[in-house]
């Protein structure tokens, strides 16, 4: 116990330094966009009116010396306060908070359906290996692996959507009808669908081939021979033996998935119009969003943090000998 | 080049060519500037002489198709050639210095890799303008961490092989050890996580231009998929046929890249026979 | 007269195309009675491992049991399908495999492993007490802890007694071992041998198939021995018979490689200058802790002092972890000392002068243990052999007819230069990290466990050129072992050294006649060999233990 107290204790000091680094690169950024950050702040897709050029002064306290305003920068971000997006008039931080919830939704489903599938693929693979169903598999990995995200979603929406009207295109939620709590939950659930499946094909055909490898590594090993040599049946083998080890680098993996489940968050909403972070994101791109497009990359890598955090804690809790002394 | 022995080595060899083919004669396959507005918009595919159709502005979807390889071969071997001199460098001098060089660019590596790539490449690109320069820089700054891990790892296993150790008692130099026997050694992983980082810069760039940050001079298939994206129900082709042109040709590359490094992992293991 | 257990009839394994022969075993036959010890002697390559794996069943896909069968009391079990071998395995025969560290599954306690030994086919009995008396069995104190540990948590010795309790388990009528020792430290080869005698000494003892390429071990432990080679057994029979009177050249040479007397060496009578000098030497690793870690010092190597006359070959023995790596890292100047100066007089310069890293290159070199890590595998023998000394300013022609000299000198021929090292066998290559080493002209050559990863015949040569070129290049000799019989076999001194410290120091003869400190008489007493077998002395082949 505690180990893992320690284990999260450095976790938590490495997303502080991080969070200070990223917000003084931030910072950084800001200072070196030619012309007056007052003006770049305000957007440069609207028009700025003089009112707003003030507010903005004041706010970011542009006319005192820079160290100044460096240290003033990060003493707000470590109370939270990302700044005010000029454009919508809101606070940044309550502008992601709310649409937090639903990127969550999202990835948080696309993962585990990814991780789900992935697994089940490779042990399916691995069962019937160099037969069909693996190679059945393993050219579904292949097309899964190259075909880009935002385009997929896109053909997802053209069959199953405009073609067949199996599920609807876009949203979260079909608007102006009256639900029950359980018609609500299935409205939803409708609508996640095909967002859902969209972020994790990519991963699918991660995992199987990861699942897949792993578990062709293992049954290599030694002690599985030691196994069999016991008089330990096929299916022992493979449930106590082999999956544990096997799974492994699948966990590692998981940490970098992670990573890139926000980026892919950000096409995913932005092709199925789902309200969360990564529609956001894309909103702010055409708005040229400067305080909003930073308050994002900071929440969203402050995320990664925690999820890479937890991953190695479940790494920790799987293989024993990346004990507390590693 | 044993590789190109398995089926799917040279069928991803074979795609590969084809690619680059459309890339380099681009010109003369399609005569045609993507950006012409000359036929009936929205003709759909095969219908007067238009085998993939046209767009809303009337534009050849094929014209872009085939002219959108350029793009895509470009960015993606600029792109690959830029991540593998930033990630190759930092990687080897990391692994062979260690010490408090390797921690400091150690620390660097995993701070660049905890933020969400498309998310620092939009920053960025918002504020630094998108153009050629700028997105393959852009794609390089998001795609190097994981080379400069790969080349640490291969550096640090390499600096203790005896070779290595008797190359230092013979007085050979750090810059020629490095040169001489580390780098070839570690040179066959590093080429095939270079292959497969130009498949990733040719997604990455498509996605940016997707979501609007692409080279606005560029018909690239980004680009395309994503002005087709608001005339799904009327006229598909628009997104289709440049997301089939992407999907193979990264297909293409990972088969050719998995045939090399599963020959070079065969090889591994049979060398330690005596 | 009783049948045999197992009875193999000419079979035969075949390789997939493509190897260097086309069957691994060829036309094998042998008994196995009860209660009896056969032991499978042979080189790597010899196929003797592939025997033991068949009988299990064990073979991987791409062997195939082509002719012959094998007879388990009575039953050919050849060709059994899996589902029907699963109640003989673990069982009636089990199974001891090389490697401890990957034998046992690294995810699970040991005790649930032993448990699941015992579970698999006698589920009632399968309890922690048995367990419990499993582990004690095979000589493990603290039974409970061992159970609660994983595989990682103990050592190499540790986890092959653990994986010998599992083979017990069920009181099985064979036990096959595949080279158990071979991966364990000398003085625990030693113990765990002890532990394969004592459970034959056992009333209801199984019978034994002991896979190894040692002689010694087979003078040990054997009823009976097969010597294989590529893949045929070229002579069989009781040990003490083969073991005193080999009949085949192979088995002959085997025998007198292994025991063979320590060589008479030429005693030179005037006292020579000192070639190398420690003084006060000592080495520490620091471990860096994290940020909330302490730093952790381990002393590889205790304050120690050290002379080497010229031309002499001082043999250093240990074990692993006994500092003699670490005294051949800093010799070499390839690791700075923590403390202490080492001395180095060069020939052409009187009196004595410090060492210094830049210095070694010219004066000191190495021949490093593993043959398939030691050159470079991307560059042609040429230039792996000519690159050190043109960085110390030779020019290439000159480097070039150097190499040439030198490959003729070890006994290679110049044209192979031009080829990879992929292409040269283990001991080829040794001669090539020799004549690389050689190239500088050292007058101190260090060979770090030079010999260690080389077949029992190929040990013999390349000890046999270290000890020509030594006099013929008036080199001074450090030699790095494990093995007492090859220092044995070159030492003019002989340098014990345990856990960093050093223990004893004195003329070979001197070393291994009459050792005074306790530690040497254990390694000197785990020799396999050096305990007792029967055997008549015959003149004619010198195949008698030293003793």
């Amino acid at each position: 116990m505690k180990a893992t107290l320690s284990i999260a204790l450095r976790w938590l000091v490495k997303a502080i330094l991080f969070v200070f680094v990223l917000a003084s690169l931030n910072f950084l950024l800001i200072q070196l966009v030619p012309g007056d950050p007052a003006l770049v702040f305000a957007g440069s897709s609207g028009a700025a009116d003089q009112q707003m050029i003030n507010q903005i002064r004041a706010e970011f306290h542009l006319d005192r010396p820079v160290w100044a305003q460096y240290i003033d920068y990060i003493l707000r971000t470590a109370r939270f306060d990302l700044g005010t997006s000029f454009q919508h008039g809101r606070p940044v931080w309550d502008m992601i908070a709310e649409r937090l919830g639903a990127t969550l939704l999202l990835t948080g489903s696309a993962w585990g359906l990814s991780i789900a599938v992935g697994v089940a693929l490779g042990l399916v693979s691995m069962r019937y290996v160099g037969r069909w169903p693996d190679m059945l598999v393993s050219s579904l990995a292949l097309f899964l692996y190259a075909a880009p995200s935002f385009w997929l979603g896109l053909i997802f929406v053209l069959v199953f959507s405009i073609w067949l009207g199996w599920l609807p295109a876009f949203g979260v939620g079909t608007i102006g009808v009256e639900h029950s709590m359980l018609g609500a939950v299935l409205d939803k659930l409708r609508h996640l669908i095909l967002p859902a499946l969209t972020l994790a094909t990519f991963y699918i055909a991660i995992y199987a081939r990861l699942m897949r490898g792993g578990l062709l590594a293992v049954a290599q090993l030694d002690h599985i021979k030691t196994a069999r040599a016991k008089g330990v049946p096929q299916i022992r083998i493979v449930t106590h033996h082999m999956i544990r080890g096997a799974i492994l680098p699948v966990v590692t993996y998981l940490g970098f998935h992670a990573t890139t489940l926000i980026s892919g968050a950000v096409l995913v909403e932005t092709v199925f119009a789902w309200p969360g972070l990564g529609r956001l994101t894309f909103d702010a791109i055409l708005q040229r969003n400067y305080p909003l497009l930073m308050g994002i990359l900071l929440v969203t890598s402050v995320l990664v943090i925690l999820l890479n955090a937890l991953t190695d804690l479940l790494l920790r809790a799987v293989d024993p000998r990346t004990g507390v002394s590693a | 080049m044993r590789f190109l022995r398995k089926p799917s080595g040279l069928i991803g060899l074979i795609g590969i060519a084809c690619l680059l083919l459309l890339a380099l004669f681009a010109n003369i396959l399609a005569p045609a500037d993507p950006w012409a507005i000359g036929a009936r918009p929205l003709l759909a595919p095969l219908e007067k002489g238009y085998i993939f159709g046209t767009d809303s502005l009337g534009r050849d979807v094929a014209a872009g198709v085939i002219h959108g390889a350029r793009v895509s071969v470009f960015i993606g071997v600029a792109s690959a050639l830029a991540t593998g001199l930033i990630g190759v460098t930092m990687g080897l001098v990391a692994g062979y210095a260690g010490g408090w060089l390797d921690a400091a660019l150690t620390r660097t590596t995993e701070f660049f890799q905890v933020i969400p790539a498309i998310v620092l490449a939009v920053v960025v690109l918002s504020f630094a303008g998108p153009n050629m320069i700028t997105i393959i820089l852009v794609i390089a700054l998001i795609s190097w961490p994981p080379i400069a891990r790969l080349a640490r790892a291969e550096t640090m296993a390499l600096r203790h092989r005896e070779f290595v150790m008797a190359a230092r008692l013979q007085g050979e130099s750090r810059l020629s050890i490095l040169t001489g026997h580390i780098l070839p050694n570690a040179a066959p992983p590093l080429i095939a996580a270079l292959s497969l980082s130009i498949a990733t810069a040719i997604l990455t760039e498509s996605a940016l231009a997707f979501l609007g940050l692409g080279d606005p001079n560029t018909m690239s298939w980004g680009y395309m998929i994503g002005s087709g994206r608001t005339m799904m129900r009327q006229a598909w082709w628009i997104t289709a046929f440049p997301g089939v042109a992407l999907m193979l040709s990264v297909l293409c590359i990972n088969l050719a890249t998995g045939a090399y490094s599963d020959d070079l992992t065969q090889r591994l293991t049979q060398k330690g026979s005596q | 007269m009783t049948n045999p257990i197992v009875k193999v009839n000419n079979l035969s394994v075949s390789l997939p195309g493509g190897a260097s022969r086309n069957h691994a075993v060829h036309d094998i036959s042998f008994e196995i009675f009860p209660r009896e010890t056969l032991c499978l002697v042979g080189e790597s390559g010899s196929g003797k491992s592939v025997v033991a794996h068949s009988i299990l069943g064990l073979l991987p896909n791409a062997l195939t049991i082509t002719t012959g069968t094998i007879e388990w009391q009575g039953r050919d079990i050849a060709r059994l399908e899996d589902r029907a071998m699963r109640h003989l395995r673990g069982r009636e025969i089990s199974m001891v495999f090389q490697e401890p560290g990957t034998a046992l599954n690294p995810l699970a306690t040991c005790g649930a492993q032993v448990l699941e030994a015992i579970a698999m086919h006698e589920p009632q009995r399968a309890t922690k007490d048995a367990v419990v008396r499993g582990l004690t069995e095979v000589g493990l104190p603290d039974p409970e802890r061992i159970m609660r540990a994983y595989p990682f948590e103990l050592s190499g010795g540790q986890r092959q007694r653990v994986a010998i309790a599992m083979a017990l388990a069920n009181a099985p009528k064979m036990i096959i071992a595949d080279e158990p020792t071979t991966a364990l430290d000398v003085a625990t080869q030693a113990k765990i041998l002890d532990l394969f005698k004592m459970t034959q000494n056992a009333q209801e003892r199984p019978a034994l198939l002991f896979i190894t390429h040692d002689l010694a071990v087979v003078a040990e432990i054997a009823d009976k021995v097969a010597v294989m080679k590529d893949g045929r057994i070229v002579e069989a029979g009781l040990a003490a018979d083969v073991l005193t009177r080999p009949q085949h050249p192979y088995t002959q040479a085997l025998c007198s490689a292994v025991f063979a007397p320590p060589r008479a060496q030429a005693r030179e009578s005037t006292v020579k200058d000192t070639a190398l000098k420690l003084s006060g030497i000592a080495k520490s690793y620091r471990k860096r802790g994290g940020w909330n870690r302490k730093v952790t010092t381990v002393a590889a190597l205790k304050p120690m002092s050290l002379s080497i006359a010229r031309g002499e070959c001082l043999a250093v023995v240990g074990e692993s972890g006994s500092g003699k790596s670490t005294l051949a890292r800093v010799a070499t100047g390839l690791e700075p000392v923590s403390q202490g100066v080492i001395e180095m007089t060069p020939k052409a310069a009187p009196g004595y002068r410090i060492m210094t890293p830049t210095d070694c290159a010219r004066h000191v070199q190495m021949v490093f243990q593993d043959p398939a890590t030691s050159l470079n595998p991307r560059m042609p023998i040429l230039e792996t052999v000519t690159r050190g000394a043109r960085a110390q300013g030779m020019a290439r022609k000159d480097a070039n007819a150097r190499a040439t000299e030198l490959m003729r000198a070890v006994g290679l021929e110049p044209e192979m230069l031009t080829r990879y090292p992929a292409e040269f066998s283990g001991g080829q290559r040794q001669r090539i990290a020799i004549a690389r080493a050689l190239m500088l002209a050292p007058e101190i050559l260090v060979a770090d466990e030079a010999i260690s990863a080389l077949d029992v015949l190929v040990q013999v040569q390349v000890l046999d050129l270290l000890n020509t070129l030594r006099h013929q290049f008036g080199l001074t000799l450090l030699f790095i072992t494990h093995d007492l019989r090859a220092a044995a076999a070159i030492a003019d001194k002989v340098l014990v050294m345990q856990t960093g410290h050093v223990v004893e120091y004195g003329a070979a003869e001197q070393v291994f006649e009459n050792p005074t400190h306790p530690y040497t008489k254990t390694l000197l007493a785990a020799v396999p060999g050096r305990r007792r077998h029967a055997q008549a002395p015959d003149p004619s082949v010198s195949c008698s233990l030293p003793d």
